[in-house]
């Protein structure tokens, strides 16, 4: 027993440190690199949910291949009798628990928060039929110009009746298919992910900095998806965004409008997108790789004959130092 | 916030972005002003039909604040949580209502641009 819990926390402590290097490798990336502050559209998406998850993934590869298969293969059950877990041990364990458990609960409240809000726009919605959305839909008498996606699994999609009266036929089509383009890439879904990464970055400015900066990128790819390269229909939803924030109440501040958590998406720059009048390059990924690499750097000592005494002379160090 | 911590008078968006002397869109520093003075970090008064904007925090008490934050999160005083939707548009202020003016014309000369195109 006593073992399994030396395993544990073992586990527990070469995880948050790793997730704690981690952090600090994207942190260094991201602030040094403004081709990777500049990634856009699909691609960018993609990457920078990899690099949120880069942290995190970094600890666990610590822990799980480098740290406890060492620790295990020097220090088998029968030979670890007289171990003693010491209290600096229990804390280091313990701190490595930490940004599992506070990720854990902003992941659970957000679900009920969003719970909350979807419950409140049900009781005030009607049906919709918009066979061009492919989802179901329903109509909302709502003060807010609300064009939102709603579900983690199962989407629904929310219009206010405001945004139905003011849009052409085409520009609602627009709206339906960039809504759309979310529920097929399963944005809500990845963005709770990234609320709940059990990283350090969740407890920092910058966790939050690289939450918009995908939020961003996925406006963009879901406007890309839904223009599909149709200049005219890209025209459609630039109009549809203009007017639908046009509909704004004047002094509706984005707290009074918790639809609006997928935040980013600059509008002027989402307009200048689609219109053409900026690039839609998804820019270089450098860092990305960079970052890639530094995660097969980690494993690479294994390689090496010799190296899992070593890491297990370093475990040893620590458990000692801690004790 | 560096652009205008070395100005010591107050700025428009048109001061900042010729300041920047960076490629970045006007428009983009305009909604970048106008989401620090939400989260309270600029102040502005109205001047004609925009904003001029000056730091309401000097350096070195922002970064007192950001420690304060910090500590307030781990301890679990953080804001009420935002539910997870994918809405179509954030809410604008008044300074994006000038930009909307803005993306409209840009709207509209696409279009034309498309029909004339089509002739």
């Amino acid at each position: 027993m006593s073992y399994l819990l030396l395993v544990l926390l073992l586990g527990l402590a070469t995880y948050g440190l790793g997730a704690a290097a981690g952090g600090a490798l994207l942190a260094g990336a991201w602030r040094g690199s403004r081709t990777l502050r500049g990634l856009s559209g699909a691609r960018g998406a993609r990457w920078l949910l990899a690099l949120r998850a880069f942290p995190p993934v970094f600890g666990l590869v610590g822990a799980l291949l480098v740290a406890l298969p060492a620790f295990v293969a020097h220090e088998p059950l029968d030979r670890a009798h007289g171990e003693e877990i010491g209290p600096g041990l229990v804390a280091l364990g313990l701190l490595g628990s930490l940004p599992i458990g506070l990720g854990l609960l902003r992941g659970l409240r957000a679900v009920s928060a969003t719970r909350r809000l979807e419950s409140r726009w049900k009781a005030l919605a009607r049906p919709l039929a918009l066979p061009e959305a492919g989802l179901p839909a329903a109509r909302l008498a709502h003060p807010f110009p609300v064009a939102a996606l709603g579900g983690f699994a199962h989407h629904r999609l929310y219009v206010a009746e405001c945004v139905l009266d003011s849009l052409t036929p085409a520009e609602l089509q627009a709206t339906c298919a960039h809504e759309h383009a979310h529920a097929a890439s399963r944005d809500n879904l990845k963005a709770l992910l990234l609320r709940a990464c059990p990283d350090w970055l969740g407890l920092l400015p910058l966790g939050r900095e690289l939450d918009q900066a995908w939020a961003g990128t996925a406006e963009q790819a879901a406007d890309d998806a839904a223009a599909r390269s149709d200049e005219a229909r890209a025209a459609d939803l630039a109009s549809a965004l203009v007017k639908t924030a046009r509909l704004i109440p004047p002094g509706m501040q984005l707290t009074d409008l918790p639809a609006s958590s997928l935040q980013g998406g600059e509008l002027g720059v989402r307009v200048e997108r689609l219109l053409g009048a900026r690039s839609r390059d998804d820019g270089g990924v450098a860092a990305a790789w960079l970052l890639a690499a530094s995660l097969l750097a980690l494993l690479a000592p294994l390689a090496v004959p010799g190296s899992s005494e070593l890491i297990h002379a370093l475990l040893e160090q620590l458990v000692q130092l801690v004790a | 916030m560096q652009a205008l911590w070395g100005r010591a008078a107050e700025a428009s968006v048109r001061d900042v972005h010729e300041g920047l002397g960076s490629d970045l869109a006007y428009t983009t520093v305009m909604t970048t002003l106008d989401r620090l003075y939400k989260k309270g970090l600029l102040e502005r008064r109205r001047e004609g039909r925009g904003f001029v904007y000056r730091a309401r925090l000097s350096h070195a008490e922002l970064s007192r604040g950001l420690a304060g934050a910090l500590f307030e999160s781990l301890l679990g005083r953080a804001p009420a949580p935002q539910p997870i939707l994918s809405g179509i548009v954030d809410a604008v202020s008044d300074q994006d209502r000038a930009m909307l003016d803005e993306l409209e014309r840009l709207v509209r000369a696409k279009r034309r641009e498309l029909q004339e195109r089509e002739r």
